[in-house]
C-alpha cells in the first residue's frame, strides 16, 4: 500500500552532498543520584541521515532522546542542535525538532484534526489548517478527522502520533519505538513514510527500535548502547558482522547478563 | 529569556477551551459547586434571617464572602487542574517538547484560569441576584481592586501547588484540590480577624486575602474603605506571586533535573 504524498513540495528536495553534523553531542552524563543513566558518550548525526539508537532496556536511550528535547537537563556535558547550543537556544532550536513516542498519548477528548491543528499552531505552521488536511491525508487519517482522540485504536494513535510529529516539517524527528503496537500494514507505512520524508525534506531522524529488521532497513547507521555507554557506531551492517543485527543485540544483551 | 510567544500561548487555550465544554466534571467545577454552596449558604441565610431577625448585612457578609473567596479558590484550582489535565492526558510530553516555553505555559494557564473564572463568577453573581436578591456590586468601586488581588492570590497559591505537582509529581496532586482551603480560616472569609485565637491573628497578618475580606465587611457594614488594608493586601501579593513564580521555575528545573516531565508520561 502507498503511502500518500500530497503536500510534498519538491523544493524541499533533499541535496545528500550538503551533509553536515545537524546534532553534536560531546561527553553528555546524567545521573540520578548514585545512578549513571548515559555515562560520557558523544555521537553526531548528519543532516538527512536516519541513525537508529539501540540498546537493550535501561541501556540509557530514552534518557539521551530526553536530554536532546530539554526534557531532561544533562548532568554534564554539551548539546548542539542545527550547530546553536540546546541550552541557549532551546525554543528556538524545537521550532524545526519534534518527537513522536508510542508511549505518548494525546488529549482524549480531541479530535483527531484538532490534535494536529493545535500542535501545527503551537509550532507556527504556515496555513495550519492547510497543513493539517494534508497531515490527515499522509497519514490515512482523513476518514478519523472527527473521531475523539480517545475512540482510536492504537494503530491509529500510532498514525497520529506521528502527523503530530511531521505537522511542522522539522528538520530533526526524535522517534522512540514508532512502530511499536502497530500491526505490520501500519508498520510497513511507517518505515515508507520515514524513508519518503527523508528523500524528500532531508529530514533528519534518530530513532529508537527494539525491531532489529526495521532498524536495518531503515538506519543509515546505529549506535548501540549499553549501561549509559556507547558500545559502537557502525552502519548496521557493519554491526551485525556476518550475523544478523538481531544476533548480534542478543550476543551483546546476554553476554552482559551472563 | 526568549520573548513571549503569544501564538503558542493561544494554540494552548484553544487545545483546553476546546475539550472544555466536553468534559463533564470541569464544567462542574465551574458551575455546579458554586451554584450548591451559593444555594446551601443562601438558604441558611434566609432561615437566620427569618428565625432570629439578622439583618441583611449577614446575607452579604455571607453571601459576599463566598462568591468573593470563590475567586481564590477557582483561580488557583483552574492553575493546577490545566497542568494535571495535561499530564492525565499523558500530554505533557508533546507539549514540553514543543517550543513552548514553561512561562508560555504559564500565561496560557492564567488566562484560562481568567476566562473560566469570570464565567463562574457572573453565574454566581446572576444566581445570587436572581435568588437572594444579593448584589456583589453594592461593594462599589472597591469591588475591582478586591476582585483582583483574590484572583491574584489564587495566582500565587497555583504556581506554588504547581511547582510542587511538577517536583514530586502525582503523590501531592491532591493539593490543587485542598491546599487552598488551609487558608480560609486565616483570610477570615466568614467572620473578622479578631473572632481568631491569637497565633492565628498573628498568622492572618500575612495572609493577603485576610485584608480583602475585612475591607468588604468594612464596605458594607459602615461603608468605609480601609485603602491601608488594600495596600498591604496588594504589597503580600506581589511578594507572594514573586515567590510563587520563582518557586514554580525552581521546580521546573529540578523536573528536569530528576525525570519527573518523563514520568507523567
Amino acid at each position: 500500500m502507498e503511502v500518500a504524498t500530497k503536500g510534498f513540495k519538491t523544493s524541499y528536495l533533499y541535496i545528500s552532498s550538503m551533509k553536515q553534523p545537524i546534532v553534536s553531542i560531546h561527553n553528555l552524563t546524567k545521573t540520578f543520584g548514585l545512578f549513571t543513566a548515559v555515562n560520557d558518550i558523544s555521537f553526531s548525526v548528519n543532516e538527512g541521515e536516519i541513525v537508529g539508537l539501540l540498546g537493550p532496556n535501561g541501556a540509557g536511550k530514552t534518557t539521551t532522546i530526553a536530554m536532546l528535547m530539554g526534557i531532561i537537563s544533562p548532568t554534564h556535558g554539551s548539546i548542539r542542535i542545527f550547530n546553536k547550543d540546546f541550552h541557549s537556544h532551546r525554543s528556538e532550536i524545537l521550532k524545526d525538532m519534534n518527537y513522536s513516542s508510542a508511549y505518548v498519548k494525546a488529549p482524549w477528548r480531541m479530535k483527531v484534526w484538532e490534535h494536529i491543528y493545535i500542535f501545527a499552531l503551537m509550532y507556527e505552521v504556515k496555513n495550519p489548517k492547510q497543513k493539517t488536511e494534508e497531515m490527515l491525508t499522509t497519514f490515512h487519517l482523513t476518514k478519523l478527522r472527527d473521531i475523539l482522540v480517545g475512540d482510536l485504536s492504537s494503530g491509529n494513535m500510532a498514525r497520529l502520533n506521528l502527523a503530530k510529529a511531521f505537522v511542522n516539517q522539522p528538520k530533526l524527528v526524535l522517534l522512540d519505538e514508532p512502530t511499536s503496537s502497530v500491526d505490520p500494514d501500519i508498520a510497513d507505512r511507517v518505515r515508507q513514510f520515514i524513508r519518503l520524508s527523508k528523500k524528500t525534506y532531508g529530514t533528519t531522524i534518530l530513532l529508537t527500535s527494539h525491531n532489529m529488521a526495521e532498524i536495518e532497513e531503515l538506519c543509515d547507521r546505529v549506535i548501540f548502547m549499553n549501561h549509559g555507554k556507547i558500545i559502537a557506531i557502525e552502519t548496521p551492517k557493519e554491526l551485525a558482522g556476518d550475523k544478523t543485527l538481531e544476533e548480534f543485540f542478543i550476543r551483546e544483551a546476554r553476554n552482559d547478563t551472563n | 529569556m526568549t520573548p513571549i510567544n503569544f501564538h503558542r500561548v493561544n494554540a494552548l487555550v484553544l487545545r483546553h477551551l476546546i475539550t472544555w465544554p466536553r468534559s463533564l466534571e470541569r464544567v462542574a467545577d465551574a458551575f455546579w459547586w458554586p451554584t450548591m454552596n451559593l444555594f446551601i449558604w443562601g438558604l441558611v441565610n434566609v432561615y437566620l434571617q427569618q428565625k432570629t431577625g439578622t439583618t441583611a448585612f449577614f446575607v452579604n457578609l455571607f453571601l459576599g464572602g463566598l462568591i468573593m473567596w470563590t475567586l481564590v479558590v477557582r483561580s488557583q484550582e483552574e492553575m493546577g487542574l490545566l497542568f494535571l489535565q495535561e499530564a492525565w492526558d499523558r500530554n505533557l510530553l508533546n507539549i514540553f517538547c514543543s517550543p513552548i516555553t514553561i512561562w508560555e505555559f504559564s500565561i496560557a494557564t492564567i488566562v484560562l484560569s481568567t476566562i473560566k473564572l469570570c464565567m463562574t463568577f457572573f453565574w454566581m453573581f446572576f444566581l445570587a441576584a436572581l435568588l437572594f436578591a444579593f448584589s456583589i456590586f453594592s461593594l462599589g468601586w472597591m469591588l475591582l481592586p478586591y476582585a483582583i488581588v483574590l484572583m491574584t492570590a489564587g495566582w500565587s497559591l497555583g504556581f506554588f501547588i504547581n511547582g510542587l505537582i511538577m517536583q514530586y509529581g502525582y503523590r501531592v496532586q491532591v493539593f490543587a484540590w485542598t491546599l487552598t482551603m488551609a487558608l480560609l480560616p486565616f483570610s477570615s472569609v466568614y467572620f473578622p480577624v479578631s473572632a481568631l485565637p491569637p497565633w492565628m491573628q498573628m498568622v492572618s497578618r500575612y495572609v493577603p486575602t485576610s485584608y480583602i475580606f475585612e475591607g468588604m465587611r468594612g464596605v458594607f457594614q459602615h461603608h468605609v474603605v480601609d485603602t491601608t488594608g488594600l495596600a498591604i493586601a496588594i504589597g503580600l501579593n506581589i511578594a507572594y506571586l514573586l515567590i510563587g513564580i520563582w518557586f514554580f521555575a525552581f521546580s521546573f528545573r529540578k523536573a528536569q533535573q530528576t525525570g519527573m516531565i518523563m514520568k507523567f508520561s
